[in-house]
């Protein structure tokens, strides 16, 4: 599981980002970036199949735990090396390492329930099946992308 | 007190993080990251236990031993030249990586990595947006 | 199945000093203290806690006192708290409870209604800091009869002398095996004996080979009913054999070392597969009789060419003297025996506290009997069980001992509280662990230190108090139970211990 982003909602209120420092005591783990005036995207722990964040974690804090990847805040020690692994820049260290653990006790991510359009979601299907309906139209309405 | 092998030291500051009475000393300015052990009377061990790289060990307290002390060059990014990380520790992390994941972004720092990723995310969308204009 | 035990301790972390340092969470093996990101606070689970201490003691800021839980069941002069715990533990588990040290129960402890003698007036006392004062101590058979011949001022003794040990002082580190204890521990405890010129026990679990050309010279081998790590270079490298029939904590039990502690360091020195549990059955295999253990001795005494001393260890029991003079006479040169309190790494908590008798009723019971058959000079006693200070071995020499083990004494210097929870392999204070993480917390250089240091604050006051009685060598004190008194004891113990009652 992991949060996925329909980027064409995406309108750039950066309540994700809000929604995630509240719940994890001020230490966000999404960051809103814009690109020119065009668009904008967060960022988010994609849990990747093969983590480089865990395979540099000496420790074993940073594991795979089924399809997402855990954090154990026992065995961190802030080194720091997950950070210079992650691919995609979304591990902090600041103490100790912080990273989406999609909002573990809660029954949906937090930055899901929150965002007003809609455009992030746990399941992939959903979103894949609303940006292909959301191209068809537009090709149906104008014949043009 | 701590004793130090600068040789196999990789600047993560584990140590500093894990230490409770803050007997480590890490300075950092754009150029180098220094970090120095104080002379501890304490036998907690922590430090030596929860180094990534097995750098220090513990033993009986010397008065008349320098204080140990490292520093490393800090390495810039390839992008935006800010400096992020020691080399030896972005050497442990290709190291650690799988090789045919080519880790070329380990090079990169995190924040400019973060923007590659929202460019490359959004390339598409930002090109048709700008036909649109 | 939801626990009916309360917490045995109760921790209180001061909020306002502690700083959230993280310390006892990474300190304590048992996942007591969890730290929480989102408050930045660390809480407690109690239920885990074993009351080693080691957050207490290393906690920064002095925020954390664990103490006994104030939780308490109706009080009953019947069921205490610890037998209704132990029952209900038993209720949820189905098992042998099991256990770790010496026994902690209120037995009498016969150290401390002895008092000893000193010197005034007629028998003047000697100030140990100005003049010799001998502590060296030969352990092994002794010639009944000495054939010396003096020619011209040379002086020959023709007798041939049994191998005997040299002891600095009469404190020997007793058997604790590589497996039970960390290799850190081990190994302090092998470079303190060297470097106090006294012996370590390597216990049933085999000295690594590459400790063998440096601590050979202070090392007591053991070969216990499980016959781990034994070949002919084992019994060789060291300077005495022991075979090992009992343990004052679990007579009559062998040992069980689980799997996980079996590290592949600790199976080349066991000889044994790696991760596979070693058990120590509960009698030797091959003894079952005096005649049986005399072919093992000189079976060993072969081995060892005749040049080193053959000890065996029982425990104190019943019927044990006479058992001891059968074992002298089967050609043991050394006698251990140890007593109700002595430790373990791992024992039932029904026998730790129910078998076996004390240390001090059991030296001089035995000393008695060999005195009485005539063959006390064939073997030395090594007393072991419950010894904590420097006059328990005054009064344990003076009751008929050659020389003490210390056990639990030797690793409460090396940093040990005796939480008893030795089986779990969690040893926060890195003793008795074989987590590398968790052995490495202990270091050899300080931790040998302390060990030192102990033997020669002890020493000192042994001298002391040899002085203070008028004695200027430890040999005049052995079995020298005139300097002892009995204060608070009955009739018949005053006889087994064969001294008299105080103002006599």
């Amino acid at each position: 599981m992991a949060v996925y982003v329909d980027i064409g909602r995406c309108i750039g209120c950066r309540s994700c980002e809000v929604a995630c420092e509240r719940v994890h005591g001020g230490r966000g783990h999404v960051h809103v970036h814009f690109v020119g005036d065009f668009a904008s995207v967060p960022i988010f722990c994609h849990h990747c199949e093969e983590a480089s964040c865990a395979a540099a974690c000496f420790s074993g804090a940073l594991h795979k735990e089924g399809d997402r990847t855990a954090f154990d805040v026992e065995k961190c020690t802030g080194c720091g090396l997950c950070n210079l692994a992650c691919p995609f820049g979304v591990v902090w260290t600041e103490k100790i390492a912080h990273k989406c653990d999609l909002c573990e006790g809660r029954p949906e991510p937090t930055c899901v329930t929150t965002c007003p359009a809609n455009a992030l979601s746990t399941d992939l299907d959903l979103l894949s099946c609303r940006a292909r309906s959301r191209e068809a139209r537009a090709i149906a309405m104008g014949g043009r992308r | 007190m701590i004793r130090v092998d600068p040789r196999l030291c990789i600047g993560c500051l584990s140590c500093s993080n894990v230490c409770p009475r803050q007997n480590i000393i890490r300075t950092q300015t754009e150029e180098e990251r220094r970090i120095r052990w104080k002379r501890c009377r304490e036998e907690c061990d922590l430090c030596v236990e929860l180094c990534p790289a097995g750098a220090l060990t513990l033993v009986p307290i010397d008065e008349s031993a320098p204080e140990p002390e490292v520093s490393f060059p800090l390495v810039g990014c390839r992008i935006c030249g800010r400096s992020y990380a020691t080399e030896p520790m972005l050497l442990r992390v290709e190291a650690a990586l799988p090789k045919s994941q080519s880790p070329e972004w380990v090079r990169i720092c995190p924040t400019c990595r973060r923007t590659a990723e929202a460019e490359r995310a959004t390339g598409d969308m930002v090109a048709a947006r700008r036909r649109r204009g | 199945m939801r626990s009916f035990v309360f917490p045995e301790f109760s921790i209180i972390r001061d909020e306002e000093r502690c700083g959230s340092c993280r310390g006892c969470e990474r300190q304590c093996a048992f996942g007591v203290h969890t730290y929480d990101p989102v408050t930045d606070r660390l809480t407690s689970d109690e239920q885990k806690c074993a009351g080693c201490q080691r957050c207490a003691i290393f906690c920064p800021e002095k925020a954390i006192v664990v103490r006994p839980s104030p939780s308490f069941y109706r009080p009953n002069a019947s069921w205490s708290r610890e037998k209704i715990e132990d029952l209900k533990r038993q209720a949820e588990t189905g098992g042998v409870l099991l256990t770790g040290c010496g026994s902690d129960k209120p037995f009498r402890i016969y150290w401390d209604h002895i008092v000893l003698n000193a010197s005034q007036v007629t028998n003047p006392s000697i100030d140990p800091l100005r003049e010799p004062m001998e502590l060296r101590t030969f352990l092994g058979r002794k010639p009944d009869m000495l054939d010396i011949r003096a020619e011209d001022g040379d002086v020959e003794i023709r007798t041939e002398i049994s191998p005997n040990l040299t002891v600095e002082t009469p404190i020997l580190f007793s058997a604790m095996s590589y497996g039970a204890i960390s290799y850190n521990a081990f190994r302090s405890l092998a470079t303190a004996a060297c470097r106090s010129g006294t012996y370590f026990n390597t216990g049933e679990g085999g000295l690594p080979r590459e400790m063998r050309d440096e601590f050979g010279r202070c090392a007591i081998v053991q070969v216990a009913s499980g016959r781990f790590g034994i070949d002919a270079e084992y019994l060789n490298c060291a300077q005495a054999v022991e075979i090992k029939v009992g343990q004052g904590a679990k007579p009559g039990i062998g040992g069980h070392l689980p799997g996980e502690k079996v590290s592949l360091a600790v199976a080349e020195t066991r000889m044994i597969p790696q991760g596979t549990d070693a058990i120590s059955p509960a009698p030797h295999h091959d003894i079952y009789s005096i005649e049986d253990l005399s072919t093992l001795i000189t079976a060993l005494k072969e081995v060892t060419n005749y040049e080193k001393p053959i000890s065996v260890k029982i425990a104190a029991v019943h019927n044990f003297a006479a058992i001891a003079s059968g074992i002298v006479r089967a050609g043991a040169d050394i006698i251990a025996i140890d007593g109700l309190r002595g430790g373990t790494g791992a024992a039932p908590k029904a026998i730790r506290d129910n078998v076996g008798i004390p240390t001090e009723l059991a030296i001089s019971s035995l000393d008695r009997r060999l005195r009485e058959e005539g063959i006390r000079n064939q073997c030395s006693i090594i007393a072991a069980g419950g010894i904590r200070c420097s006059s328990d071995v005054v009064k344990a020499i003076a009751l008929g001992a050659d020389a003490v083990y210390i056990g639990s004494a030797a690793l409460i210097a090396m940093g040990c509280t005796l939480c008893q929870k030795c089986y779990t392999g969690k040893c926060n204070w890195g003793i008795c662990t074989q987590d590398p993480r968790l052995s490495g917390r202990l270091n050899v250089e300080i931790a040998s230190t302390r060990l030192s240091n102990l033997i020669s604050a002890w020493s000192h006051e042994i001298r002391e108090m040899l002085g203070g009685m008028g004695i200027n060598a430890l040999e005049s004190l052995r079995g020298n139970r005139d300097h002892l008194r009995g204060v608070g004891l009955y009739e018949w113990e005053l006889d087994v211990l064969g001294i008299k009652g105080a103002g006599e």
